[in-house]
């Protein structure tokens, strides 16, 4: 009689077993890996190779210590030349201006150098987008569209100092210090205008846009913070979800729309909150240090995080929603991260080097 | 009995009153104003106070850090104002004390006292030379206003009209004073006109208040009070708000007003006051043909 229960517990066991093997298990995802590709000093005295500069398409801009210029999507260095250390940069794939702290005129070189827009006695700072060239005004209250003869198209005035930007399907995104986002077309006419309120003090500490022109992310307010997501609903933008938030930043905060504008990546207290439009769900993702840039690879559910501070930097490679695959830390100065193809570019100090993403 | 306490609460009510009013503070002390609110820089209102300062910043009046903006705010573009902090003060108040020296954002608490010193004066963004600029936002009218009208300082030093220029449709232009006749018709009426103050050091900066008469009668009137954006124009002027880029002309003049003239003879003047209440006028007569 013993020896039959026995029989009927292990036999039960077993099923269990069996059971949530079928039923728990997942496969094993493929192995992630980076594989370097190459890597430039900046402090050698290679000299930069025209030749390729004159044929390069996608090229890879980049601004670090005081060099910026162009890497061909083989390593080869495009362009590299030096900025004073009072002056200041805006640098795309396509185009690039480097200015003083009061321009008289505003020189803005395509990449490939063959064609040159400027802008004489400038009111502002050009904040480039892709190849678009917009002026924020010299008070960060204002921004003006420049056209190829580098001409005033439209000016826009919001009335406080801009604290976010953000420029993606023909639209351009304005938070402002006293809590006003604010779309504009990029013919310079208002297309929506928001107030998200709810918290004590009213200001845009980070927005977005989605890549389709879709959705509008906001972090907002202080005590307590909180993140809208707009969505657009005919000619107008609707509330679809909002979240108090246990931040309180008083300082600009990362926000970005992710794998197909499936996610909306931010910076939360400690850590990176990656809300999940469709299943409406926040997931959380330990940070020990601010984040610093975002980067994404298209059709791909990897995201690139570059958190930091002072020395101590880590790039953290993210399976969205919540998975962290690498956390690797380094010592560097300045850094930063951009994503070409399916390749991520890692700049530390002088280095820049090239890792293939690969599975 | 009841006459003595009407009066004794009259005098509490005016010693609280000026105190409530003037609770701001300048954000440098022994300051000199370079530029100050409403001063006509190249067509474009200057939106705040401009010192000439390289030491340390202290809030203008208590308060609760509201944004700080670096250089590269959110790496996303250059800001313009630098480093800058954004101070939520009282009554819906916002300082802005902006072209900083660099500083850790997190050593910046986030409340406030007048004594405690938030800074150092720079030369981030949009500056040469060290300096703070102070602005003040008003949550309730939107805009800008006057920092002149919220902190107390002496001033007795009236403002000097420069010259007052008639503009016709077809863009000539008659200084008056130059002329004795004018012909008929629709002019715009431009000053050109600064005020100065110890204050200013010998700088020459923009009055607060425009005033022209026709014949006694009043035809414009231009109050540096308040910056306001409005359908995403500037406007300027609290009371009668007009667009900034009408009022403020490249060559420093202030529009006030357009005036129409017929046969006759013509009294026009100008009066100009500063914000501590200082006036200037100027009267011309002419024959208008």
């Amino acid at each position: 009689m013993a020896k039959k229960k026995i029989f009927i517990w292990l036999g039960s066991a077993f099923a269990v077993s069996l059971a949530y093997l079928f039923i728990a298990a997942k496969p094993i995802t493929s192995e992630f890996t980076l594989q370097k590709e190459w890597s430039i000093n900046l402090d050698d005295k290679n000299p930069p190779n025209d030749e390729v500069a004159a044929n390069s398409d996608n090229l890879i801009p980049f601004f670090i210590g005081n060099h910026y210029g162009y890497i061909a999507p083989n390593g080869t260095l495009m362009a590299k030349k030096s900025i004073q250390n009072n002056q200041l940069i805006s640098i795309t794939p396509k185009i690039v201006s480097v200015w003083n702290p009061i321009p008289d005129t505003l020189t803005i070189e395509s990449a490939v150098p063959d064609q040159t827009i400027t802008i004489k006695d400038p009111m502002g700072y050009p904040y480039l987008v892709d190849d678009r060239i917009f002026l924020i005004g010299k008070d960060q209250d204002s921004v003006a569209l420049i056209n190829n003869g580098g001409n005033t198209e439209w000016s826009y005035a919001v009335g406080s100092p801009i604290t976010a930007l953000d420029c993606r399907a023909d639209r351009l995104l304005i938070g402002t210090l006293d809590g006003t986002i604010y779309l504009l077309s990029l013919k310079g006419e208002l297309l929506f205008t928001f107030q998200p309120g709810g918290s004590r003090l009213s200001v845009i500490a980070g927005g977005a846009l989605s890549s389709d022109g879709n959705y509008i992310a906001v972090i907002s307010g202080i005590d307590r913070q909180r993140f809208i997501l707009l969505e657009k609903a005919s000619q107008t933008y609707k509330v679809l979800h909002h979240q108090f938030l246990d931040s309180d930043f008083r300082r600009p905060v990362l926000v970005q729309f992710v794998q197909n504008n499936q996610y909306v990546l931010f910076e939360g207290k400690t850590n990176a909150l990656v809300f999940d439009i469709h299943k409406r769900k926040i997931h959380e993702v330990p940070l020990n240090a601010p984040l610093l840039a975002i980067e994404t690879i298209a059709q791909s559910n990897l995201v690139f995080m570059l958190t930091g501070k002072d020395l101590q930097k880590q790039l953290i490679v993210l399976r969205l929603p919540d998975r962290k695959l690498i956390t690797a830390p380094f010592v560097s100065r300045e850094s930063f991260i951009y994503t070409a193809g399916n390749h991520i570019i890692l700049g530390s100090d002088s280095v820049i080097a090239s890792y293939l993403v690969g599975k | 009995m009841k006459q003595m306490k009407t009066k004794v609460l009259t005098l509490i009510f005016l010693y609280i009153l000026p105190c409530s009013l003037f609770s701001f503070d300048w954000p440098v002390p022994n300051g000199r104003v370079v530029k100050n609110f409403g001063q006509n820089g190249k067509g474009i209102p200057e939106r705040g106070m401009l010192f000439l300062y390289e030491d340390s910043v202290f809030p203008a009046d208590t308060g609760e850090v509201l944004f700080v903006g670096s250089n590269t705010t959110g790496k996303r573009f250059s800001s313009p104002l630098g480093n800058w902090i954004a101070i939520q003060h009282q009554d819906s108040l916002i300082g802005i004390y902006s072209h900083l020296s660099e500083f850790n954002s997190n050593s910046v608490p986030s409340l406030v006292e007048k004594s405690m010193s938030i800074a150092k004066a720079g030369t981030s963004g949009w500056a040469t030379q060290p300096q703070i600029q102070f602005s003040v936002f008003d949550r309730k009218t939107s805009g800008y206003v006057n920092p002149q009208l919220l902190i107390n300082m002496i001033d007795q030093q009236a403002p000097l009209i420069r010259q007052t220029i008639l503009a016709n449709r077809d863009g000539q232009k008659i200084v008056l004073g130059q002329l004795k006749s004018v012909r008929q018709g629709t002019y715009r009426v431009y000053i050109d006109a600064n005020d100065g103050a110890a204050f200013f050091g010998n700088n020459q900066v923009a009055p607060y208040q425009f005033t022209l008469f026709v014949n006694g009668m009043l035809q414009g009137e231009l109050e540096l009070d308040l910056l306001a954006a409005k359908n995403g124009s500037l406007q300027v002027g609290l009371r009668k708000s007009q667009k900034s880029n009408q009022v403020y002309q490249i060559d420093g003049t202030y529009f006030v007003g357009e005036i129409q003239l017929n046969r006759g003879k013509v009294l026009c003047e100008v009066v100009v006051s500063d914000a501590a209440g200082n006036q200037k006028s100027q009267t011309y007569q002419f024959i208008v043909e």
